[in-house]
């Protein structure tokens, strides 16, 4: 099937996220490369069963976390950072966080089961509903709702954020203060 | 004697018969079946708390009155986690996208023209 010029820009437009949410995934940036290739690959062969109008980045994301599923997740243990390296091969740096709140921040949801991981990600970052995210994930709405309540009580836990003066630069302020107020 | 030592067993598959075949208003009005009667009611209130009957009606404010099982966040920490989530994010799109995958997608796009 020829592929629309539309359609093509459309994958291409989606590529960034797609890759945002393989790396969110996978923790490690070679193996997402391989597993956006593998999605868009697989997409573009099966471009017919795209129905033009619906939601571009649902179905890729769909095709992606489908992937990550099947291949991917046996082989989590062997992507994390020990040495906590990770962000050194990142070609930009983390600028709206410091680099010790992004390490922070990705080892913790890193420790997230992946269900709750994934949920979060869709819905806090991606910018999709929770009933694109039930639709990508093959689940019930509901379903998601719980998981990314877990995973923000989860990384709340493993991040001691009580609120926000509990974390960043209020805290060391506070420890600069010597514990006034 | 044989009788009054077979009474305790012949009361015992009766009230378990009652308790089995839900025959609860025939155990309450036959007033024989003393502590063990009282044991195995207290049993089914046990069960009902953990296996609500799914035959009764439930009221439709019910949901309100569940308790809650999960623990909510302050807005403040959900609101502090976001902000992470998506710094985290951010830096990731920041990225942009590699050319090997523009060259992947422009490639196929040619193929299937000629095709």
């Amino acid at each position: 099937m020829k592929l629309d010029p539309a359609i093509r820009d459309q994958v291409l437009a989606t590529v960034p996220s797609l890759r945002a949410f393989a790396i969110s995934l996978c923790g490690n940036i070679d193996r997402a490369d391989d597993l956006v290739q593998e999605t868009l690959l697989r997409a573009l062969s099966h471009i017919d069963s795209f129905q033009p109008g619906t939601n571009m980045p649902a179905w890729l994301f769909t095709i992606l976390r489908n992937l990550f599923r099947s291949e991917y997740r046996k082989r989590r243990r062997e992507v994390e950072d020990a040495d906590g390296r990770y962000a050194e091969t990142l070609k930009s740096h983390p600028e709206q966080t410091g680099r010790v709140e992004f390490e922070e921040f990705r080892a913790a949801l890193a420790k997230l089961p992946s269900d709750q991981r994934e949920a979060l990600i869709l819905v806090g970052a991606s910018g999709f509903s929770y009933d694109d995210a039930a639709a990508i994930c093959g689940c019930a709405v509901g379903t998601i709702k719980s998981r990314v309540n877990r995973a923000r009580t989860r990384l709340a836990d493993l991040l001691a954020i009580d609120s926000v003066d509990d974390f960043g630069p209020d805290r060391a302020t506070r420890a600069v203060l010597g514990g006034r107020g | 004697m044989r009788q009054e030592a077979a009474l305790p067993r012949v009361t015992g598959i009766a009230v378990w018969l009652v308790h089995r075949k839900g025959w609860t208003r025939l155990a309450n009005s036959s007033g024989e079946m003393g502590d063990q009667s009282d044991a195995m009611k207290n049993r089914k209130s046990n069960l009902q708390a953990v296996e609500p009957d799914s035959d009764r009606s439930e009221p439709q404010n019910s949901m309100a009155k569940r308790p809650h099982k999960e623990i909510r966040l302050g807005r403040e920490a959900q609101h502090r986690i976001g902000e992470l989530l998506r710094g985290m994010y951010n830096t990731y799109i920041n990225e942009g996208v590699p050319e090997h995958f523009k060259d992947l997608v422009r490639r196929i796009g040619e193929e299937s023209e000629e095709a």
